[in-house]
């Protein structure tokens, strides 16, 4: 809605109102003024967001007392009234992603809820404005340290905004109190891109639950403040933006994070990143129960047919597949951290290996289960805390191109694919009855054609890749193996971009 | 594969940017390598190092500015030194004599126009204090080398230190507990 357009729309409908109403929606702005003490055009566009919710619930017949109530300035708590002096360093797992990123590449990743409406954005808005208090460290923008990046506090409006990019699109982070993520909406669905500096998958799972329980609070439904819903007007903790890595390094033995370069999937490689969507929904229950008859689990059976269908989108005859897992690393240690606390473990099998889905579920399940051992990720953990601490030292203008070749050269080239599964989301009482389904999206990197994630919501578990070549031999093979499981999949995703 | 197409229809500005940046990339690699070897090859003074200079102050300032930290303030720093450095390819390698004198007036303009950018919004530019606080530090270093190891002692010089002191100490007395905070996130080692 244009400026003017809203403002004489709001003064007409305040013009229109009996004086006792006008006088309450005028001690309403009033309170609302002392809760913001921001600069000027943000402070404008706050008091605009309440302007237009307003304008929304009085088209929408709900009634002006219900509609302040539920506004009520008191949920912004104190957020927008103090100036912005806190900071945060960053956590070993984040201080790659600065270190590394490129105008090509950016590590980016999204979670979207599928609601059983359209969004509103006025709505939205409003449900981000009361949501971003609530997680501190998200409210930063990246700076250089003279040794390290951190995040500095950054007091500003969080606008919420169409979609307009391709998924998972690079984020300015660069200009003074950028945001580090972008809250998108598109017919149905709510989507959150993140860059990987703030949180990971977990962390922004939170988030999104907990913004989207604000947002159907804002449309009148009750959800309750459980199962990773936080509550908006609580206080922050420490303990949820803590680095917990540092925590609970022990030990001397670690290991390292070089490997032998992976072979990677053919196809030329496209310039927009990624270069296309693509989701496979199916029955969860249904899901299950095929892996369970291979006696394996969901992830070793999605890994198993992620490697046939590697195996189908190369020419080469020889080398090695490997594919990269994340591992959540609060399944180890106890950790109340919305930031990054994940590690991978890295699963291979050799091209002459890569038969049928009977032959090599027995060996990615294998590799799955020593991979992930407590002990393995103790050990990468002490690697990472090491390595880190090794080069704390280390000016940024030297670490930056530093850490840029040798990612290159490591990073990348040491993985085919990526499978990151962030399991069952359960959904609190009140939201389950409005969320369809959810989504995670990988961003893809420089060299991997395909990065595959998956996410089970309300009865659905969606698996989605995210291509970086127009080559659909993937896929298609992935497909291929899913229906030759017996599953129902509902085939979504985007168009084709920049070819 | 034939799916339902869930995401909207992306225009193709955005991904324009690419594009200009690859194109330019090509331009400059090739002036980069011709230049240098029409120079070597004809002789004379050496002006394909201004050539390769300017090239790599439109590439860094503008087609592959930095991902971190791009405001005002640090793009002007950047283009304050980047500009000093050419002035001083300029005078060295084609017209010599000058320099001394027009360096510390082209920077002393700078650290005005970087100064009113600062002052005139404390609240939000203090959190881009660092890049013109380190200039300020740089300019006062070597003026000094200047003026007490080469005995380049010119007026403009002498202007241009004292604003950079006057800033410097202006800076402190406004900020005060919050320039120590800023420096303590600058230098953490967490």
């Amino acid at each position: 809605m244009g400026r003017k357009k809203a403002a004489t729309e709001f003064s007409r409908w305040l013009s229109s109102l009996p004086d006792g109403d006008r006088e309450r929606v005028g001690v309403f702005f009033r309170v609302l003024d002392q809760h913001l003490r921001l600069s000027g055009e943000w402070k404008r566009q706050i008091i605009r967001d309440f302007e237009n919710a307003l304008l929304w619930y009085e088209k929408n017949g709900v009634s002006l007392e219900e509609a302040l109530e539920l506004l009520s300035p008191v949920n912004l708590g104190g957020f927008y009234s103090r100036p912005a002096d806190g900071w945060f360093p960053l956590d070993a797992a984040a201080k790659v992603y600065p270190l590394s990123m490129s105008h090509k590449q950016m590590a980016v990743f999204r979670l979207s809820v599928y609601l059983d409406a359209p969004v509103v954005p006025e709505l939205l808005q409003m449900a981000l404005t009361f949501t971003i208090k609530r997680f501190p460290f998200f409210a930063t923008t990246i700076k250089n340290g003279v040794f390290w990046h951190y995040i500095d506090a950054a007091k500003r409006r969080f606008p919420v905004e169409p979609e307009s990019t391709v998924p998972c699109a690079d984020i300015n982070v660069s200009m003074t109190g950028s945001k580090s993520f972008r809250v998108l909406y598109y017919e149905n669905r709510i989507s959150c891109e993140f860059f990987h500096i703030l949180t990971d998958g977990t962390g922004g799972t939170v988030f999104l639950k907990t913004l989207t329980a604000e947002y159907l609070r804002l449309l009148g439904h009750n959800v309750a403040c459980e199962k990773g819903v936080l509550d908006v007007n609580g206080l922050p903790d420490a303990s949820e933006s803590a680095d917990d890595f540092s925590k609970h390094v022990s030990g001397k033995k670690s290991s390292g994070f070089v490997d032998k370069p992976a072979l990677q999937m053919g196809g030329r490689l496209s310039r927009v990143k990624p270069c296309q969507v693509i989701h496979f929904d199916m029955d969860s229950d249904a899901l299950r129960d095929a892996a369970r008859s291979r006696g394996a689990s969901v992830t070793a059976l999605v890994a198993a047919m992620m490697f046939i269908s590697c195996k189908a989108a190369t020419d080469r005859q020889h080398g090695a597949i490997h594919i990269q897992v994340p591992v959540n690393m609060r399944n180890y240690f106890e950790s109340r951290t919305l930031r990054n606390f994940s590690l991978y473990a890295n699963i291979h099998l050799e091209l002459e290996e890569i038969t049928t889905l009977d032959e090599i579920i027995p060996k990615v399940a294998e590799q799955l289960k020593n991979g992930v051992s407590f002990d393995k990720m103790q050990e990468m953990m002490n690697g990472a805390v090491k390595l880190v601490r090794s080069v704390r030292l280390v000016p940024l203008f030297i670490k930056c191109p530093v850490a840029r070749v040798v990612y290159g050269f490591l990073g990348d080239r040491a993985f085919t694919t990526t499978l990151s599964n962030l399991g069952v989301v359960e959904l609190p009482e009140g939201m389950d009855g409005h969320v369809r389904k959810m989504d995670f999206v990988l961003g893809t990197v420089a060299l991997s054609r395909a990065a595959v994630s998956m996410v089970t919501a309300n009865g659905t578990a969606t698996i989605s890749v995210a291509k970086l070549t127009a080559d659909p031999s993937f896929e298609e093979r992935l497909l291929g193996l899913l229906r030759g499981e017996g599953l129902e999949i509902r085939v979504s995703g985007s168009e084709l971009y920049g070819f | 594969m034939d799916f339902e197409i869930v995401y909207p229809h992306i225009k193709k500005q955005s991904i324009a940017m690419m594009y200009v940046r690859y194109v330019f990339g090509l331009v400059f690699l090739a002036a980069a390598v011709v230049c240098p070897t029409v120079n070597i090859v004809l002789g004379g003074r050496a002006w394909s190092v201004i050539v390769l200079w300017s090239m790599y102050m439109v590439w860094t300032l503008i087609l592959k500015a930095p991902l971190v930290e791009r405001n005002l303030i640090s793009q002007g720093v950047k283009l304050l030194v980047m500009t000093v450095i050419l002035l001083i390819l300029i005078d060295r390698l084609l017209y010599p004599g000058w320099a001394a004198f027009v360096v510390p007036i082209v920077a002393y303009g700078a650290l005005m126009v970087l100064a009113v950018l600062f002052f005139v919004n404390v609240s939000k530019q203090r959190h881009n204090v660092m890049p013109l606080l380190a200039l300020t530090v740089i300019v006062m270093v070597c003026s000094a080398v200047a003026m007490f190891v080469f005995s380049e002692t010119r007026w403009p010089m002498i202007v241009l230190a004292s604003t950079a002191a006057v800033f410097l100490i202006a800076s402190v007395i406004i900020l005060k507990s919050r320039l120590i905070s800023e420096l303590v996130k600058r230098f953490h080692i967490k």
